[in-house]
This record gives structure tokens, sequence and C-alpha cells, in this order.
């Protein structure tokens, strides 16, 4: 069930995910469809989420959009969600919510920095822009990232501070899988009108799933969830992605992931796991599930095929 | 008093040369043929794609290093040679096998002598001196099925030769007939594959009997995929089958002939969990085209796709994209079937093909099964009841 719509403002509207940010001209979404998508998303009990571009938006639009309860999303650090191109000063993101997308090279040069951050935000996400095609090195360098974050917000917790970063905390606090959910709990209304699963799927213009006038219509629409993903549904790596763009695009099948993105998210599970074990290694007690080790990093091993 | 498998009085279509434990390697030599049969799924057929001796080469060479891979790790393996019609390339046909023979040989390779060279043919070129002399050459080695849908006016229904804009009409059946005997001399095991489509449906049973006439013992059949039924044609289907049932059984032609169209393991459910099997080999096959392209099979290269991009998984230089063979390798039943075809209480034996799925999917998936033919299993499942309980009651009552 669709509980979520996100509009991006323009074409232009800065990425909080794995596709790449849209370097073409601006295309701002007529002040029709603006509204028209407003007006949609609280007949259908929606939940707001504005994707800003980096140019002030005119001010009819700001009114339109202040008309509604809704999460911004955007580089600037007033948005309810900060998309940020570079790591900002620890103590000007006091309780905020933030977004990197970093290369598995920038992660690992950034990792203390990163960490300073997790003293004050409310919410560190980390995006991995260069999924697939990973290599081994790319593979063991992620890990040994991991390891260290892990580290820095053992101490953390055990200094009293929770953290939350979702490629490591986010295992420990989830039940089940709570992924991106993109085309099942979430769709996107782009400046041309029509929906899509997420912005991704606008850019390269496939996959959209009806438009204001007809609403949101996807065919096959139950491969977004998660009963209908093989791999997925038997697995436990509940904070993975699980970004049904990437999957179309490695496998082509939105639901089915690649290998990278199962390894990857295998790797900050493990990484999870290592937390837990350290602290109760040390004498502390934290009141989270316990986490199985596994044998395996890709899923699909679970499946008897070949 | 009731029949013992193992003591069946009835024929059974064989199980093809080493099932479950070969590896299904597909060469598209050509994409061109002599003929245009109506119900061809091939749209894009052509006389330019023809496959080089050096692609063909570089696949095989990959094929080889791959030895001890998951996806290649099979006990056996058959080189399957395919067009438009294989035999219009039988020089580089005979080229490639000459190659495989020899690197197979000198690799040390586990499939050399556990290998195949399979070729389905429209049987128009199979007396000519070259595939003669392939044949003599690789017999050992060989499955080859000629392609004859039954009686004259049947065949040439479909299977007429491609024609320009002012020639009339021109089966192929005379030209295929007069090869079956040397054929069956060369494989007396030898089966034939008959498609039918919505007007074929009146010839059915005069044609299997035409079939078994001509001293064919195995005549595998099946209604095509694609949505091509009329209303009424399961009520026809249904009629033909059982006036076939009746002359087999009447004639005891169940003893030394066989007809896929009739099987005793059809027409029942399936458990969602233990027969959750795909049902065909997609992604665990692989097939070659001429520019070196790899695909999960033939039917998912574009000649074949009426309606999608091609799905194509790798190719000669890179190798195999693995994340593009993920999703074959997951594909279940429930998976890509409706509930309604999930709780079906005659589901068994309702074939698919993963290609046509694609092909007619309402979005760019293979996880959406086609529907097309479900009438027509069920109008063969009532006559395949029917066939079975008139059998028994027979045997049983000698």
């Amino acid at each position: 069930m669709i509980q979520y719509l996100i509009i991006m403002l323009d074409d232009t509207s800065r990425s909080f995910c794995h596709y790449p940010d849209y370097k073409g001209p601006r295309n701002l979404i007529p002040l029709s469809t603006l509204r028209a998508g407003i007006v949609y998303a609280m007949k259908e009990n929606l939940s707001l989420q504005f994707l800003y571009p980096d140019y002030q938006l005119p001010k009819e639009y700001i009114k339109a959009i202040n008309k509604i309860d809704h999460i911004d999303i955007a580089a600037n650090h007033d948005a309810d969600v900060v998309i940020c191109d570079s790591i900002p000063p620890a103590d000007a993101m006091v309780d905020k919510t933030l977004v990197f997308r970093f290369t598995v090279d920038a992660l690992a040069s950034s990792i203390d920095s990163l960490c300073e951050l997790l003293r004050t935000a409310l919410k560190v996400n980390v995006i991995i822009t260069d999924m697939a095609p990973v290599s081994e090195s790319s593979f063991l360098l992620y890990k040994n990232s991991l390891r260290k974050i892990a580290d820095a917000v053992t101490e953390l917790i055990i200094s009293g501070k929770i953290p939350q970063l979702n490629i490591l905390t986010d295992r420990i606090n989830l039940t089940a899988m709570n992924n991106c959910n993109a085309g099942w709990h979430c769709v996107t209304l782009a400046p041309d009108g029509c929906f899509y699963p997420c912005p991704a799927f606008y850019f390269k213009r496939i996959y959209s799933i009806g438009n204001l006038k007809d609403g949101v219509k996807a065919p096959n629409a139950q491969l977004f969830t998660l009963p209908y993903a093989p791999i997925c549904r038997k697995c436990d790596a509940f904070q993975c992605k699980r970004c049904v763009w990437k999957n179309y695009i490695e496998t082509g099948e939105v639901n089915i992931p690649s290998h990278e993105q199962c390894v990857i998210s295998h790797l900050e599970r493990n990484a999870s796991v290592q937390i837990i074990k350290s602290i109760n290694s040390r004498g502390f007690t934290w009141d989270v599930l316990p986490i199985n080790e596994t044998s395996y990093l890709d899923p699909i091993s679970l499946l008897d095929v070949c | 008093m009731e029949l013992q498998a193992n003591k069946a009085p009835f024929r059974e279509i064989p199980g093809g040369w080493q099932a479950g434990s070969s590896k299904s390697i597909t060469f598209i030599v050509t994409k061109d043929c002599q003929l245009a049969c109506k119900y061809c799924y091939l749209v894009g057929k052509n006389t330019s794609e023809r496959m080089s001796f050096d692609v063909a080469r570089s696949a095989t060479d990959y094929i080889l290093s791959m030895e001890k891979d998951p996806l290649f790790a099979f006990e056996s393996v058959i080189w399957d040679f395919i067009g438009g019609e294989p035999f219009l390339e039988i020089d580089l046909i005979d080229k490639i096998c000459d190659y495989i023979k020899c690197e197979l040989f000198r690799l040390n390779h586990h499939w050399f002598n556990s290998y195949r060279f399979s070729f389905s043919t429209n049987g128009i070129n199979y007396a000519s001196e070259k595939v003669q002399k392939f044949i003599k050459k690789n017999l050992d080695h060989l499955s080859i099925g000629i392609t004859i849908d039954g009686t004259k006016e049947k065949h040439d229904l479909n299977r007429i030769y491609k024609r320009q804009d002012n020639e009339q009409e021109h089966g192929s059946y005379d030209d295929v007939v007069k090869n079956i005997p040397l054929w069956l001399s060369q494989f007396p095991d030898g089966g034939t594959k008959v498609t039918i489509s919505s007007n074929d449906i009146p010839f059915i049973k005069e044609s299997v009997l035409h079939l078994y006439g001509l001293g064919i013992h195995d005549v595998s059949i099946n209604c095509v995929f694609e949505n091509v039924w009329k209303d009424g044609d399961d009520q026809l289907l249904e009629k033909q089958l059982i006036e076939l049932a009746d002359t087999i059984i009447d004639n005891e032609l169940y003893k030394d002939f066989a007809c896929s169209f009739f099987s005793e393991t059809i027409g029942k459910p399936l458990d969602p969990e233990n027969d959750n099997n795909n049902w065909c080999g997609a992604g665990k096959m692989l097939a070659i085209d001429a520019a070196g392209n790899f695909y999960p099979c033939t039917r998912f290269a574009q000649y074949s796709l009426r309606n999608k991009c091609a799905r194509i998984i790798g190719n000669i230089t890179e190798g195999i994209n693995r994340n593009k063979v993920r999703p074959f390798l997951c594909l279940t039943r429930t998976d890509q079937s409706r509930l309604e075809c999930i709780e079906c209480d005659v589901a068994s034996g309702c074939a698919w093909c993963q290609g046509e799925n694609y092909d007619s999917a309402d979005s760019d998936t293979i996880f959406q099964r086609s529907t097309a033919i479900c009438k027509m299993h069920k109008a063969r499942v009532r006559a395949n009841n029917y066939y079975w309980n008139r059998l028994y009651f027979k045997e049983n009552n000698k």
C-alpha cells in the first residue's frame, strides 16, 4: 500500500539515494502539477516529501508546499533531511537527519569526521554510490571502513550515546526488513506529471506507473513487494536498501538484487554483529535482539540454485 | 488390478539425452530459413546475421575455460545448433564441431566423450551430400529431429516457403517427407515436434496418425504459447484428442507409439513448495548469437521478441554477467504465477515459455506468467483423463 509521495520539484532536484545527480538543464515542475500532486496526496492519505533543487523556488511554490504537512529533502542545512556534499561541523548538525552519498573510497577517507557527526546528529544515512560493479578490493576496503566506524559506534554506545547510522545501527534496531520500498510504500511524482517508483526511473523515462489523472497503476506492482523477492524474503540483512532501481539496472528485475548489493549489505550486517559482540565482551549489556552469524555474504546461496 | 508403472504396456516419450545432467549450449548459427512458417515465433529472421567461425571459436574457448564454474558444472554437454534453419550453415557447423572435439581432447575436458551435437531441422536439406557427410562423421554423438507437422494438408497449412510478393503459397511437405525414411534409418528412435495453432486443430488426429504411419514412434506436440486462441478452440481440441485417443486405444497403437498430448502426470494439483520448479532451463542454458552475445535461451534474443528488448547476459569478450543471470536462477513457478494458477486443480503439465512470458508481460519482467494457453491445457487434461480411463479399463479387463 502506498504511504509516501515524493514530489520532485525540478529535474535538478538533488539526489538523496543511489542514482546520480542530474546534470542537465533546470525543469521546474509546473505549479498546477505541484498543486495537483499535493491534492492527490491529501486524498490518498499519503505523507509528502519534497525533493528540492539547489536554487530558490518561486514564492508561489513555497506557498503551495507550506499548506500541508511535509518533509523537505534538500542540500540545505535547514531541511528536514539534509543532503550533504561535504562533511559539516558536528556542532552545526545537532539533531539533524543527514544523507551522505559516498563512494567506497570517499567513505574510507571520511571516517573520522563522520564519526564526529554521530555524536550530534539525530541520524546519519550513508549511501554507497559505486555499488556495482565492485571489485574484491573495494569490498575489503568497505569492510575495513565498517570495522573502524563500528569501533567508534561501540565506544559511543558504551559512553551512553546511542547513535543512529543506517549502515550499522539499523540492523540492530530492526526486527524485519525495512528497505527503500519504492513502488510499494513510496512513489515519486516527477515534473512530467507522471508517477515513477523513484526519481531514478524518471531520469531514464522508464517504468512510469501512472499519472495524476489516472492514479498509480503499476504493472506487476507485486514485484516491488518483499514476498515477491525470492532472495530478499529469505534474507535478514534488514537494513539493506534493497534499491529497486539498482536491482533493475544490474539484474534486469526490480525484485532481484545484484551480488554486490547483497555483499555490501552483509558486510554491514556482520559489522553490526561485531558491535553487539564488542559491547557484550566488555561486560555491558544492551537490550537488543541477537543477530546470528552467517557463513555467506550473498543469500542467493540460501536458494537451491547453482 | 492396477497397472504397474514399470510394466506399462504403453510406449512413453523418452527423456532427452542426459536430461537434468547436461549443460545446453546453443549456437544461433543463422537467422535465415528457407521457410516462413506462419506460427514461427522468430519475428526477426534475416539473411545477414550469420555466425562467423571466429565468434563460435571464442564462445567455445570461453565456455571450455569455465569447466569448474558452477554455471557449467554439468556432467555432460549438449551443443545445440539452431537457426533459422541450422543446416543452411553446415560448413560452419562442421568446422565448429571439429574445433569443439579437438579442444575437448586437448584440454582433457570432462565433457570429452560426454557430449551431443543436437539439431532441430526443417528437413529440407537433410539428404544433401554435405549434411550426410557430417552425419556419418558424428553419428554416435548426434541427436537430430526433423519437424513435420502431420498430413500434407496440415503441414502445408503453416510450413510454407518464403516467397516474394506475387508468388503463390508453397508448402514444404513434399520436400520434407521424402527425407523421413533416410532420417529414420539413421535415427530409428527419432521423434518429431508438432506445433499446434488455432487453424491446425481440426487436423490433429489425422496428423498424429499420419506421422505414426511414416514410422515416427514419438510425436511431441504442443499448442503455441502465444495468445492466438479463439473462442471454441478448447472444445475443438478436446474433441480431436478424444477421437485420437479412441483410435490409438482401439488399434492398440499405444504399445508402439507415443504422443506427448497423453501423459499420466498431467492434470494434477501442484504443491506450492515441493512442486515449485521453473518449467524450463532458461538461464541454466546458454545461447550465443552471431554478434557473440549470450542469452539465457534463444527466445530472449531480439529476433525472437515482438515487444521487448533482448535480455543479453554477457558476451564472448566479457563473459557471463552473473547479475543478469540471477533472476533466471531464482525463478520458481509460484513467483511468476497468479493465485489462480498456483491453486489450479489441474496445474501439472501446464507449460510455459519463459521468453513468451517476458515478451507478453505487462512490464519488463520474466516474473509474469502468460496464461494464454490456460483453456487449451484444461481441454487437454479432459481428453487426457478420458484416454487413461479408457486405456486402464481396457488393459485391466483383458
